[in-house]
C-alpha cells in the first residue's frame, strides 16, 4: 500500500498551556506566571505553507486558556469559528452561531484530546513521551524546546520547535514532505478574568463523563 | 451371606475404582457456570455466539497494579508482570505496550475515505469554499486525518474522530497503560491463560503464580496492590469453596452418623455396614452421574455429599428394628416385614427426585441422577447385604425400647391435644407465607462469586472502563452486507437511548465498517459533489496538480469497497474483533454491544421490529426459566400431594390416609412460614425442597403407621433417620451458595416439621389393630 502522508491526532493546539516542569534540561522556572496564572489571553496567528496550496494560508484570532476549564479558540480570519475544547470535549460555534458539540463520549479522540491537555496542564510530560523526545535550553528570558519524534512519530512529523521568553511565542511544526505550519503568538494578558461571553462558552462545553 | 451380597459388593467396588480413576485430578469435576446453566436460545447461533464470548473473556485474566505513587505503580507493575513472565503459569503476560502508531488508523481508512459517510455539506462552489477554509485554519491536531490535499474538507478526520476506538479511560504512560487513581496510579496488565479457566491444573498454576507475583511487586514498591478479574479466579473460588462445602458438610454428617451409632447401637458392625451403605449410595450416585452427564458439576458434588444423611435413612430404619426385635430376631423376615414401608418410602423419594429431572437444566438433572441411583444402591445394599451381615441378634435393651413407647404414647396425646392449637398455627403459617414469600428468581441465586473478587472486578471496570457484559444483541443476514445494514439500523435505535442518558455507548462491527449500501451512497454523493468541490478548491487556492491527484483518488475508489475482512486484517481492530461472528448455517452474524445502565427490556422494546436482531441477555434468561420452572415445581407439588393423598386414602381409607399426610403438611406448612419469617426469597430450590419434604415426611409417618407392635424401633428409626437427613441438609444450609442455603433450610425446617409431628400417623389406642 502506498504510504499515505497523515496528520497526526496530535493536540499540537494545547502546546502553549505546558508551562509547567519542562525537561530538565531547562533552566527552572520557564513561564511560572503562566503555569499559576488561572487565565491567559493571546492573539495567534497561524501560517500554514502546504505543497498543495499555491500561497501560504494564514489564520488568525485569539486563543484564552483557561485553567482547568478548557479552551477557546476564536479564529477570526478568513472566516469567523470558535472552538472551545476542554476535558469533556468540543465545542464548534460557527459565524452564525450555530452551535455543535461533541461530548468526549461521542468522539473518544477529542476525549483523548482532553485527557492530554488536562495531563499537559498539570505539568505531566508523559503524554508526549511516548511520541517524542524533548530536548532544550536558553535562559528563562529566551529559550527554544525542541521535540524529535521517535520512530513511530516519523511519518507524520519531522520537529516541532518551540520558542519564547515570559510566554511562549511561538511553535513551528515541520512534516515530513516539507509542509510547515507556524503559530506565533502575541499581546498575552496574564490574569485578564474571563468575560462573561467567554465563561457562558466554556460552560456550554460537554461535562466531563 | 449369599453370592448376590458378593456380586453386588464387587460392582460397587468396580464402580467406586472406575470413578476414582475419572475423577482423579479434578477434570471431570465442572466448574463452568454457564454449563450447568440451562440453554436458552433456540438459535443455535446465539448459543454459539455466548460460549465464543465467554471462551474469549474467559481465557483471560486482568490485572490492575496500584500504588500510591506513579512511579511506585510502575516499578511494581513490571515486577509484577515479570514475575509472571517467569512462572510459566500464562501462556503470554502483557504490560508493556510496543509504541502506537498514531498513524496507523488514518492511513488505513485513507484508500477508503470516499466511501465512509460524512458530515451534510452545502450544495454548490461558492458554498463549498467556507468549509475548505474552515478545514484549512482549523486548530492543528484536533482530529486526526489525512494531509489537506488529500481531504480537503477533513471528512476523513470527522469519520475517524466518531470512531469508537478508546473507550477505556486507560492512557499510554512509559509504555504501560494505566489509570490516574487519585494521587496514585493504577497499571493495567493482561495474561493469557494456558487453557481452559475450568481445567484446574490451569488454576493451580495462575493462582500459584499471580500469589508470587504480588509478593514480588509488593517487595519491589511498598504499598503496591493488585487487583485482579478473571474467569479462573472465580471458577477457582467456586472450586474450592464447593470442595470445602462438600468436605464440611460430608465429614460432619459422617460424624454425627458415627456418634449416633455408636451411642444407640453400641457396635462397630452396625456402624460399618450403615456407612457401606452410604458409601454404596455415593459411588453409585458418582458413577451413574459420570455415566449419563460424562462430567459431574460442582454444585452436584455439593448436594450428593447431603445425600450421605438420606441414604442411611434405610440401614437405619433396619438397625432400628433388629435393636428392637431383641432374641427374636430373624433377619429375613424382618426385610419381608420392613419391605412395603421401605418401597413405599423409595418410591415416594424416587419420584420426588425424578421430578428434579423432568426440568431441561443440566444441573438440576444431574443432583437428580446422582440421588435416584444413590438412594437406589443404598436400598439394594440393606436388601442384599444386611440380612446376611446382622445374622445374630443385637443384646436386648428394655429400658430403651420401654422409654421410646412411652415418649411416643406421650407424644403421640399431646399432639392430639394440641390439635385445635396446631390448627391456629397452621393458619398463621399459611398467613404468614402469604404475605411474606417473595418469589425470586434471580440466576445470581446460583452464583454467587466471593465478594472479594466482585468488589475487584467492580473496581477495575470503573477504572478502566472494561466490561464483561453477557447482554447484547445478536444480528444476522445473509451476508455481510446484510448483517452490517441491520446493524445500522439498529445503532439508529440505541442512538436514541444514548442520547437520553440511558446507554454509554454502543460497540458494533458497521460504526468501522459501513454498509455496502451507506458506502455506494457515500461514494454516489461525493462524485456528484466532484465538480462543485475541484471548482472551490482552485479558489480557494489549491494547486492544479493536487485537485487532479484528488480526482484521480476518488475514480479508483469506486471499485474497491471496505470489508469485514480489510477490517480484521487491521492490527486496532484487534480489541473488536470479537464483534464479528462471521460464516454461520443462517449466513453471516455479528454481536452489537450496548454498554450503560439501560435495563434489558428496554432494549428489546429498542429492538423491537427489526429484522434479524436478537437481544440475548444470558442471565435474564436463565431468571426467566427459572421463574417457569418455579412455578411448574410449585404446580407439580400441588398435583404430587393430591397423588400422594389419594394413594394413601386408598390404602388407609379417607381418615387415616389423611392423619398420615397430615404430619408432611404440617412439616411443609412449617417449611413455608420459616422462609418467610426468615424473609428468604422463594426459589425453584425452595419449591424443590418441599417436593423432598413430601417424600420424607411420608416415609416417616409411613414407618410409624406400618410399625405395628414394634412402635418404639419404628419411632428409634424415624428419628434417626430424621436427625441424619436435618443434620446434612441442615448443614447444607450453611453454604454460600444461596440456592443451596435456601434448600437446605426448607428442607431441614420441613423434615423437622415431619418428623415432630410424624406420631399423629399412628392409630389411635382404642382403634389400634382395626382397619379404619
Amino acid at each position: 500500500m502506498e504510504s499515505l502522508p497523515v496528520k497526526p491526532p496530535l493536540p499540537l493546539l494545547l502546546l502553549p498551556v505546558l508551562a509547567a516542569p519542562l525537561p530538565a534540561a531547562l533552566p527552572g522556572n520557564i513561564a511560572a506566571h503562566l503555569r499559576e496564572a488561572a487565565c491567559v489571553h493571546l492573539d495567534f496567528v497561524q501560517t500554514r505553507v502546504l505543497a498543495a496550496l499555491s500561497r501560504p494560508l494564514k489564520a488568525s484570532g485569539s486563543m484564552v486558556l483557561a485553567r482547568g476549564r478548557g479552551v477557546i479558540w476564536a479564529l477570526r480570519r478568513p472566516l469567523a469559528i470558535t472552538y472551545v475544547m476542554g476535558p469533556g470535549g468540543l465545542l464548534v460555534v460557527d459565524a452564525d452561531g450555530r452551535r455543535e458539540r461533541k461530548s468526549a463520549r461521542d468522539a473518544p479522540l477529542v476525549a483523548q484530546v482532553g485527557r492530554v491537555f488536562q495531563a499537559l496542564a498539570q505539568g505531566d510530560w508523559t503524554a508526549l513521551d511516548s511520541l517524542f523526545t524533548v530536548t532544550g535550553g536558553g535562559t528563562p528570558r529566551r529559550w527554544q524546546v525542541e521535540l524529535l519524534p521517535r520512530p513511530q512519530a516519523q511519518s507524520f512529523v519531522r520537529r516541532i520547535r518551540l520558542d519564547g521568553g515570559p510566554f511562549i511565542d511561538r511553535v513551528r511544526v515541520e512534516e515530513p514532505a516539507g509542509d510547515r505550519m507556524e503559530l506565533t503568538f502575541s499581546n498575552q494578558r496574564v490574569d485578564l478574568p474571563l468575560s462573561p461571553d467567554e465563561a457562558a462558552l466554556l460552560d456550554q462545553l460537554p461535562a466531563r463523563d | 451371606m449369599r453370592a448376590r451380597a458378593w456380586l453386588w459388593i464387587a460392582f460397587l467396588a468396580a464402580l467406586a475404582g472406575l470413578g476414582a480413576l475419572r475423577l482423579h485430578g479434578g477434570r471431570a469435576v465442572q466448574t463452568d457456570l454457564l454449563a450447568m446453566l440451562p440453554r436458552t436460545e433456540r438459535n443455535p447461533v446465539a448459543e454459539a455466539a455466548i460460549g465464543a464470548l465467554a471462551q474469549a473473556t474467559g481465557e483471560r485474566a486482568v490485572f490492575l497494579v496500584g500504588a500510591p505513587r506513579g512511579d511506585q505503580a510502575e516499578a511494581a507493575a513490571l515486577a509484577f508482570a515479570a514475575a509472571l513472565e517467569r512462572s510459566g503459569a500464562f501462556a503470554q503476560v502483557t504490560a508493556r505496550i510496543p509504541p502506537v502508531d498514531p498513524g496507523m488508523v488514518p492511513r488505513f481508512y485513507a484508500p477508503f475515505r470516499f466511501r465512509l459517510p460524512g458530515p451534510p455539506l452545502p450544495a454548490g462552489a461558492a458554498a463549498l469554499e467556507r468549509p475548505l477554509e474552515a478545514a484549512l485554519a482549523a486548530p492543528p491536531g484536533l482530529v486526526p486525518g489525512l494531509d489537506p490535499a488529500r481531504d480537503p474538507l477533513g471528512e476523513l478526520g470527522t469519520f475517524l474522530g466518531g470512531l469508537p476506538l478508546n473507550r477505556l479511560r486507560v492512557v499510554m504512560r512509559d509504555g504501560l497503560l494505566a489509570v490516574p487513581d487519585g494521587d496514585g496510579l493504577q497499571v493495567l496488565v493482561t495474561a493469557a491463560l494456558r487453557g481452559s479457566p475450568f481445567d484446574p491444573q490451569v488454576q493451580r498454576a495462575s493462582l500459584a503464580a499471580v500469589a508470587a507475583a504480588g509478593r514480588e511487586s509488593a517487595a519491589a514498591a511498598s504499598g503496591a496492590q493488585v487487583l485482579r478479574t478473571g474467569a479462573v479466579f472465580y471458577a477457582a473460588d467456586a472450586r474450592s469453596r464447593a470442595e470445602r462445602e462438600a468436605g464440611l458438610i460430608g465429614w460432619a454428617s459422617l460424624g454425627a452418623i458415627l456418634v449416633l451409632f455408636l451411642g444407640v447401637f453400641r457396635s462397630a458392625r452396625h456402624l460399618l455396614l450403615g456407612l457401606g451403605c452410604v458409601a454404596a449410595g455415593l459411588v453409585a450416585g458418582t458413577a451413574a452421574t459420570l455415566l449419563v452427564f460424562g462430567r459431574i458439576q460442582l454444585l452436584t458434588l455439593v448436594a450428593g455429599a447431603s445425600l450421605v444423611g438420606v441414604a442411611v435413612d434405610y440401614p437405619l430404619l433396619y438397625f432400628a428394628h433388629h435393636l428392637g426385635a431383641g432374641p427374636q430376631w430373624e433377619p429375613r423376615g424382618a426385610l419381608d416385614r420392613l419391605r412395603p414401608a421401605l418401597v413405599l418410602g423409595l418410591v415416594t423419594t424416587l419420584l420426588g427426585y425424578a421430578a428434579l429431572g423432568v426440568a431441561p437444566f443440566p444441573g438440576l438433572r444431574q443432583m437428580a441422577v446422582f440421588s435416584m441411583a444413590g438412594l437406589t444402591a443404598s436400598f439394594l445394599t440393606v436388601a442384599w447385604v444386611l440380612p446376611g451381615a446382622l445374622a445374630r441378634p443385637m443384646p436386648p435393651r428394655p429400658r430403651l425400647l420401654a422409654a421410646l413407647e412411652r415418649t411416643l404414647d406421650r407424644w403421640r396425646r399431646q399432639l392430639r391435644a394440641l390439635r385445635r392449637w396446631g390448627a391456629v398455627l397452621g393458619a398463621l403459617l399459611i398467613l404468614a407465607a402469604i404475605q411474606g414469600l417473595r418469589p425470586d428468581d434471580d440466576v445470581r441465586n446460583l452464583i454467587r462469586p466471593s465478594r472479594s473478587l466482585q468488589a475487584q472486578e467492580e473496581r477495575i471496570r470503573e477504572l478502566t472502563g472494561l466490561s464483561n457484559s453477557m447482554s447484547f444483541f445478536l444480528v444476522e443476514g445473509r451476508s455481510e452486507g446484510e448483517v452490517l445494514a441491520r446493524e445500522e439500523a439498529l445503532r439508529e435505535r440505541l442512538g436514541e437511548l444514548v442520547a437520553q442518558g440511558e446507554l454509554d455507548s454502543v460497540q458494533a462491527v458497521s460504526s468501522f465498517v459501513p454498509s455496502p449500501a451507506r458506502q455506494e451512497a457515500a461514494l454516489e454523493e461525493r462524485l456528484g459533489r466532484a465538480p462543485a468541490l475541484e471548482q472551490a478548491m482552485r479558489a480557494v487556492g489549491f494547486r492544479e496538480d493536487a485537485v487532479a491527484a484528488l480526482d484521480r483518488e476518488l475514480r479508483a475508489s469506486a471499485g474497491r469497497p471496505l470489508t469485514v475482512a480489510d477490517w480484521l486484517g487491521a492490527p486496532f481492530s484487534l480489541p473488536f474483533r470479537r464483534l464479528w461472528v462471521g460464516a454461520t448455517v443462517h449466513g453471516a452474524a455479528s454481536v452489537v454491544f450496548p454498554s450503560g445502565p439501560c435495563a434489558a427490556a428496554r432494549l428489546a422494546q429498542a429492538a423491537a421490529g427489526l429484522e434479524g436482531v436478537a437481544l440475548v441477555d444470558k442471565a435474564g434468561r436463565v431468571s426467566a426459566l427459572l421463574g417457569r420452572y418455579r412455578r411448574l415445581a410449585d404446580l407439580a407439588l400441588g398435583l404430587a400431594v393430591l397423588l400422594v393423598w389419594a394413594m394413601l386414602a386408598r390404602w388407609y381409607g379417607l381418615r387415616a390416609g389423611t392423619r398420615v399426610l397430615a404430619p408432611t403438611l404440617g412439616g411443609m406448612l412449617g417449611a413455608l412460614g420459616t422462609a418467610a419469617l426468615l424473609g428468604m426469597p422463594w426459589t425453584l430450590f425452595g419449591s424443590i425442597a418441599l417436593v423432598l419434604v413430601l417424600g420424607f415426611g411420608v416415609d416417616y409417618a409411613v414407618f410409624l403407621r406400618e410399625a405395628g407392635d414394634r412402635p418404639a424401633a419404628a419411632l428409634l428409626g424415624v428419628l434417626l433417620a430424621g436427625f441424619a437427613t436435618l443434620l446434612s441438609y441442615g448443614l447444607l444450609a450453611c453454604s454460600g451458595t444461596p440456592a443451596l442455603r435456601g434448600f437446605g433450610a426448607v428442607l431441614g425446617a420441613g423434615v423437622l416439621g415431619s418428623v415432630l409431628l410424624a406420631p399423629l400417623a399412628r392409630p389411635d389406642p382404642e382403634t389400634r389393630g382395626l382397619p379404619l
